[in-house]
């Protein structure tokens, strides 16, 4: 409790923000249009009736409940077309009533689908919102189920303040980057939605918050523990935690390193291993022994399978493509490397998916506005750049740090192109999407306060004012942009 | 200048920039038949006509939009009567012939409340080919409420659509609702930035 007392009290005000603001796209959103949300939502039906993530292979995915209602909310129709709306007459609202008022069966899903293989840790969260929740009625659980989600969006801006506090001396750009974040459009539409990625946000946020600590106070047991718990979660969390695994383990060697006599810090570093050890054999423990699942849910194993030659039937990908593949999702093609994209994926991806991708995918603005913020984001960018230079006898100074984030950096970076390479192999289509990149909230934050620091001593506040007002009106607009989408 | 007057300039900016979309007027949706235009679904030769059962038309409507192609051609006069039970006449317009292809807007005698069960034909008048796009054998029909609106004009309309489909026990004025918790999520920012920032 007094670890919780030292926390300032900006950091409670921003997570406030941050709640109410991700309330607002809870409800700005209409059920299910967040992606994948109807499957996260069966997962956590299936869970709170069963007590046992779906596995029945060839099953119904959803309840009856779960179809009836996607049925009665036209979701097939309007999902993915920019041309329909949500349903918008009584009589569309009545057959939704009507629905709900059959009662049908809640616990007959259960079919294996994308996201079985997820670890259940968010879904169990979720099942006591679902449980708690006065009616039997699957939107009002939504609800419920949604604010549950809002509260870790709340956790993870409280974590990027307290990382922010842990990187930087200066304490009004603790403020400006937790409020960046509170207000990032795509941050606030995922985690408005029943999905596993809300549990990622905030799990890798505290991993930089953890680690950072470390690294400026020292390893001790209460930190290794710290560390420890916060991989436990992550690993629970969502199998795309695993790639900020390797970058976490290395701050804990840099960690134990550099400390003098070294052995009084390997216990916390045990402690922080052997937290995540334990949980993950408990996990596997339950897959094999209880739940009748392969030892990781099927999802490590699937991804094992693809790395040493791919899924029977289909060619294994080699290094050499593999690589320019994932070097060609970040940074321009060079000339010796093979043509991976016919768009330039660092702009049609990643930036125009953090200005405004909405909906599954269906919702974005138009064609001009994305090339304003881009006229806005490259002197931030170079600001960005600039702060680094300026800094640059601290950052050689805290190389250990630096380098565990570039790690962890390169991990999820690597993982999203070591998956998307199989995906549109497998399936044709594209697999990456801008929310991946959201578990470096805490980098994208820092780099927004080393550009307002970059300004100088004179400016420094004003620019980090700024930035939190243009996040603030990115957000609304975004939030009217999906308004038009659905409902005019 | 002050951290006070980047916050109060920035503000001010932004509430031009809402005030500027927000009064930005044009036709806007009553509703459609939730088909896209993914395809062509038919083509009309010289006068001919496409009739869809089973279609409903929402409250407020004053034209219907359809998407068609005409090779180049002028676009040709277009009909539409929508008729209920027994063949009664609920409503029908007309558009005369020119203009390019595309999204063209037939006018219809306004329908104030939301009418489920009709046949809804489409009538081309002389000319060429004209295709009727939409997806899966249906044309789309996207339905338009009279005039030209503001969002703000259309505000209690959106307010109401908001509403619908959800667990929502304030009705029409959820979204006021939802609208005041971010207003308070400004005020707080407001203050927060005024205090940690500013000083």
């Amino acid at each position: 409790m007094s670890a919780l007392r030292r926390i300032p009290a900006a950091a409670w005000t921003c997570a406030a923000i941050a709640l109410a603001n991700v309330v607002v796209w809870s409800f700005v959103t209409p059920p299910f249009h967040v992606p994948d949300e109807t499957v996260h939502v069966a997962y956590v039906q299936y869970f709170a009736e069963h007590a046992e993530p779906p596995n029945e292979a060839g099953g119904p995915v959803f309840a009856s409940q779960e179809a009836g209602l996607l049925d009665a909310l036209l979701f097939p129709r309007t999902v993915g077309s920019t041309e329909t709306g949500t349903i918008w007459s009584e009589l569309q609202d009545d057959a939704v009533d009507g629905t709900e008022a059959r009662d049908l069966p809640t616990g007959d899903g259960g079919g294996i689908v994308s996201n079985s293989n997820q670890p259940p840790l968010f879904y169990a969260l979720e099942t006591i919102a679902y449980l708690v929740t006065p009616s039997d009625d699957l939107l009002d659980r939504l609800v419920a189920m949604r604010l549950a989600a809002a509260l870790l969006a709340a956790l993870t801006t409280l974590f990027v303040f307290l990382f922010l506090r842990e990187l930087f001396a200066e304490p009004w750009t603790w403020t400006v980057g937790a409020l960046a974040v509170a207000f990032q459009p795509l941050f606030g539409f995922i985690s408005a939605g029943v999905t596993p990625d809300a549990l990622l946000f905030a799990a890798s946020a505290a991993l930089f918050f953890t680690l950072a600590r470390a690294f400026r106070r020292g390893l001790t047991l209460g930190r290794g523990l710290g560390i420890g718990a916060v991989l436990a979660v992550g690993v629970l969390a969502k199998l795309n935690f695993v790639a900020l695994v390797p970058g976490a383990l290395l701050g804990l060697g840099l960690l134990v390193m550099r400390t003098r006599p070294r052995r009084p810090a390997l216990p916390p570093a045990g402690i922080a291993v052997g937290a995540m050890g334990v949980v993950a054999l408990g996990y596997i423990a339950l897959n094999r022994l209880v739940w009748d699942r392969s030892a990781w849910g099927g999802g490590i194993e699937a991804a094992a399978t693809n790395a040493t030659g791919g899924p029977a039937g289909l060619p294994g990908i080699g290094l050499s493509e593999q690589l320019s593949y994932t070097w060609q999702l970040y940074l321009p093609r060079l000339p010796f490397l093979s043509d991976q994209f016919t768009y330039f994926p660092p702009y049609e991806i990643w930036f125009k998916g953090m200005i405004a991708v909405f909906g599954w995918l269906d919702t974005r603005f138009d064609a001009w506005v994305y090339r304003v913020a881009l006229v806005v984001a490259i002197p931030l960018a170079l600001l960005f750049v600039l702060g680094l230079w300026q800094r640059r006898a601290a950052l050689r100074e805290r190389w250990a740090e630096v380098l565990t984030w570039l790690t962890i950096a390169a991990g999820l970076l690597g993982s999203i192109g070591f998956l998307g390479i199989r995906y549109r192999q497998d399936s044709g289509f594209v697999f990456e999407q801008a929310r991946y990149l959201l578990p470096l909230l805490p980098l994208y934050a820092s780099g927004l306060v080393l550009a307002a620091l970059a300004v100088g001593r004179r400016w420094g506040r004003q620019l980090g004012a700024a930035i939190v007002l243009l996040a603030l009106a990115h957000g609304v607009f975004a939030q009217l942009l999906v308004i038009a989408r659905f409902y005019a | 200048m002050s951290v006070r007057a980047v916050v109060a300039a920035g503000f001010a900016l932004l509430l031009v920039a809402l005030a500027v979309t927000l009064l930005h007027s044009a036709p806007r949706s009553a509703g459609s038949n939730f088909v896209d235009e993914h395809e062509e679904v038919t083509k009309l030769r010289g006068p001919d006509r496409l009739c869809q059962a089973g279609e409903t038309l929402p409250a407020d409507t004053a034209a219907l939009r359809l998407l068609i192609g005409t090779y180049g051609r002028p676009a040709p006069a277009l009909r539409v009567v929508a008729r209920g039970r027994g063949g009664r006449i609920v409503t029908s317009g007309e558009r005369r012939a020119g203009g390019p292809d595309g999204h063209v807007d037939i006018p219809i005698r306004q329908v104030d409340r939301l009418t489920p069960g009709l046949r809804v034909c489409v009538f081309a008048g002389a000319g060429g080919r004209t295709v009727l796009y939409g997806s899966a054998g249906q044309v789309r029909f996207e339905w338009l409420r009279p005039g030209s609106e503001s969002w703000l004009e259309l505000f209690p309309t959106i307010a109401h659509r908001f509403g619908l489909g959800r667990w929502n026990p304030l009705g029409s004025l959820l979204l006021p609702a939802v609208a005041l918790l971010l207003l308070a999520a400004w005020a707080a920012t407001a203050r927060l930035v005024l205090r940690e920032v500013g000083r």
